[in-house]
């Protein structure tokens, strides 16, 4: 499993599809338009992971605790629940507190690190500070800085929407951010079209 | 926030004194009699069921993760553990496979193609049927109380130790099946499971462990 993994992060180094033209204006939105006040951000959130690659299936679980303004602590184990990698991440720097030795090189730290990161970014726990007005009624928000955007399928914000990660010009990853309760997603669809890897997420708690 | 982190960590000792260290707890100098009633014990089962619960330690987040659910084990080296709470799914042991199932997909893993996962279906086994007392590959000490064996074990190896510092087991001395699995990770983390209502010798089907 582990050398599959290792694949799957390795493979995800290919060819990218080019990133989809649009133009967007932002403007402040409050967050209270976002987040549900009963929405805990101290309480350890947890996901069943099922990772699909080369006709592969993998499980596994995602840990995820908000630590402060901008910061997540994540934990991923496998299916047995022995931890395979944990860090403490920000919009931009990372703090790594453990890393199975079989996944603990530098090339498949930079993609868990840049991934991962990516998906936090839109995870919509602390809410959005950016939003097109332009492309009405689909919404957007995103980080410029980090060249990261989601956009919804339908504004009523709560619902279903969809997302897109874009990074340097190129469309990595798409996330669907599914069936939110109090602020969380309760499912999260990940499709990587470099390494036609997919994962699905199913919040457990 | 910092009131919670110490009642957190002031929990963890007391567990740690009172479970994972035991008042009670003396050492015992030669395995020759546990081993005989393990072996004598594993003779006459042929199944166990039980119901779990199960504590997930995550050290870096200072949380523990709860959950619950029903325990199958067919001798020799079938296991699945039936997750209900907080959410259904399952983790089955069956010879040389891992097959989950979560989020409406299956997974099947041939363990016996890595090394390092090979040895975790090992050692779960090997904890349920009591062989991992006979494992040569783990360094172990046994203690006792009045009512149960304590058996602790550390890898020899590298590749176990980069997976796992000590396992524990805890044997019930009235019937010598496992009551209490201690894994702790290299990590820092453990998970702590707790058999309870335990049926021995119960009629299941063969399909608990295939699908």
């Amino acid at each position: 499993m582990v050398s599959s993994l290792i694949s799957v992060f390795l493979f995800s180094c290919g060819v990218s599809k080019p990133l989809p033209e649009h133009h967007v204006t932002y403007d402040e939105i409050s967050k209270k338009d976002f987040i549900d006040e009963k929405n805990n951000l101290n309480v350890v959130q947890v996901y069943n992971s099922n990772l699909q690659f080369q006709e592969k299936e993998y499980n596994g679980k995602l840990y995820l605790k908000r630590t402060g303004k901008e910061g997540y602590k994540l934990a991923y184990t496998t299916d047995s629940d022995f931890k395979l990698f944990a860090f403490e991440i920000t919009d931009s720097s990372i703090n790594w507190e453990y890393c199975f030795t079989k996944l603990n090189n530098k090339i498949i730290k930079n993609i868990l690190e840049r991934d991962f990161r990516s998906l936090l970014v839109l995870l919509p726990l602390d809410g959005p500070a950016l939003v097109s007005r332009e492309e009405s009624p689909h919404g957007i928000i995103g980080s410029e800085k980090l060249k990261i955007y989601a956009y919804w399928t339908d504004n009523t914000r709560k619902d279903i929407y969809k997302s897109m990660m874009v990074t340097h010009r190129e469309t990595l990853v798409i996330v669907h951010y599914l069936n939110f309760q109090n602020g969380n997603p309760q499912r999260i669809k990940l499709v990587d079209y470099k390494s036609n890897l997919a994962m699905t997420l199913i919040k457990v708690n | 926030m910092l009131m919670k982190t110490k009642i957190t960590w002031i929990v963890i000792f007391l567990i740690g004194t009172l479970v994972g260290k035991g008042q009670n707890y003396t050492p015992v100098e030669t395995k020759t009699e546990f081993k005989a009633l393990l072996k004598s014990a594993s003779a006459k089962m042929s199944t166990i069921t039980a119901d779990f619960d199960q504590i997930k330690f995550l050290s870096f987040m200072e949380e523990e993760i709860k959950s619950s659910g029903t325990f199958y084990f067919l001798k020799p080296n079938k296991v699945r553990w039936e997750y209900l709470h907080p959410s259904a799914y399952y983790l089955i042991l069956n010879e040389n496979k891992i097959i989950t199932f979560m989020n409406g997909k299956k997974s099947i893993i041939d363990a016996s193609k890595n090394k390092t996962f090979s040895e975790i279906n090992k050692i779960m086994l090997g904890s349920i049927n009591g062989e991992i007392a006979n494992h040569p590959d783990f360094e172990s000490k046994l203690f006792e109380d009045a009512t149960s064996f304590r058996l602790n074990l550390k890898p020899k190896s590298k590749a176990l130790r980069d997976v796992m510092n000590e396992i524990i087991i805890w044997f019930d001395k009235k019937d010598m099946s496992v009551s209490q699995i201690k894994m702790m990770e290299a990590s820092g983390d453990y998970s702590f499971i707790t058999l309870k209502n335990k049926r021995l010798n119960e009629v299941f089907s063969n399909g608990l462990f295939t699908d």
